[in-house]
């Protein structure tokens, strides 16, 4: 029977070998690039009150299905704009009633800019999902991986 | 656009009752009510370093202190029957205001546009 035997190129064989290796590096890199771009555009597109409260994570592992990831996120607290208003308080899904003497969460300001309201007290002003340009993030992301591989992986 | 959309929607009935659909803001006393705006815009289309079509994105928040399921299937319905295209992802999930008893749903649609 004929056989045919084939010995994989030493260069081709190492960058396998470092991409396996690097494999979590890489993919962190890429998620954080992705985000970066995310909290850059929602920064420019929030409100006043709100840019100071935007964050981006740590990359971190996501076990449950063994991939990585890298959060924005809004934290913090607005402070009141009446001085002798004492707390905020809104009631959460389970029934049970959350309460803030620090003063107005900022990712419930958040959410009142990007959905609105009944009563409208507030203009309803979109930031966040507009943030969100798949074409910015995938070239951001495809930018980090050729780096973060060494330029192994090239789009 | 707003045109398209108020003709769209002139006389939005769901079980038997017209829904009023306003630009933006509507002064309600309690009634169930949808109100709707540009959320974003984003480019689609470009030859010879020209814009040719773009996509729109428009919210429809839907206010009701009832049931608001049907307002949402009818809406839903009729938007798309009109080329309008649901985004699963831009669309809120259910929330509800506990001052007022309006529960709340932004329904996201896209529309490609052709730029003359």
């Amino acid at each position: 029977m004929a056989r045919f035997q084939m010995e994989l190129p030493t260069d081709l064989m190492k960058d396998i070998e470092t991409l396996e290796k690097n494999s979590k590096k890489i993919f962190g890199e890429m998620t954080k690039a992705g985000a970066e771009v995310v909290e850059k555009n929602m920064t420019n597109n929030a409100p006043n009150d709100l840019k100071s409260h935007i964050k981006i994570s740590k990359t971190y592992d996501t076990p449950t299905d063994g991939g990585v990831n890298t959060k924005v996120y809004i934290s913090g607290y607005i402070p009141f704009s009446d001085p002798n208003r004492k707390y905020f308080s809104r009631s959460g899904g389970s029934g049970k009633t959350y309460r803030s003497t620090e003063g107005v969460p900022a990712s419930f300001l958040a959410q009142l800019y990007e959905y609105g309201r009944s009563t409208a007290p507030f203009p309803k002003k979109p930031f966040m999902r507009k943030s969100f340009r798949k074409a910015e993030i995938e070239a951001a992301m495809m930018k980090a991986q050729k780096e973060a591989s060494g330029g192994i992986i090239d789009e | 656009m707003n045109e398209l959309i108020e003709t769209i929607l002139a006389n939005f009935t769901v079980d038997k009752e017209v829904i009023p659909v306003s630009y933006m803001h509507y002064e309600g006393h309690g009634e169930p009510y949808v109100v709707y705006m540009q959320q974003d815009a984003d480019n689609s289309l470009s030859g010879d370093d020209e814009l040719i079509g773009y996509v729109d994105y428009y919210d429809f928040d839907v206010y009701a202190k009832g049931n608001y399921l049907n307002i949402v299937e009818s809406l839903k319905s009729i938007l798309k029957a009109n080329g309008f295209v649901w985004q699963v992802s831009r669309s809120s999930q259910d929330m509800y205001e506990t001052d007022t008893g309006y529960y709340h749903k932004t329904l996201n649609f896209a529309y490609l546009k052709e730029e003359n």
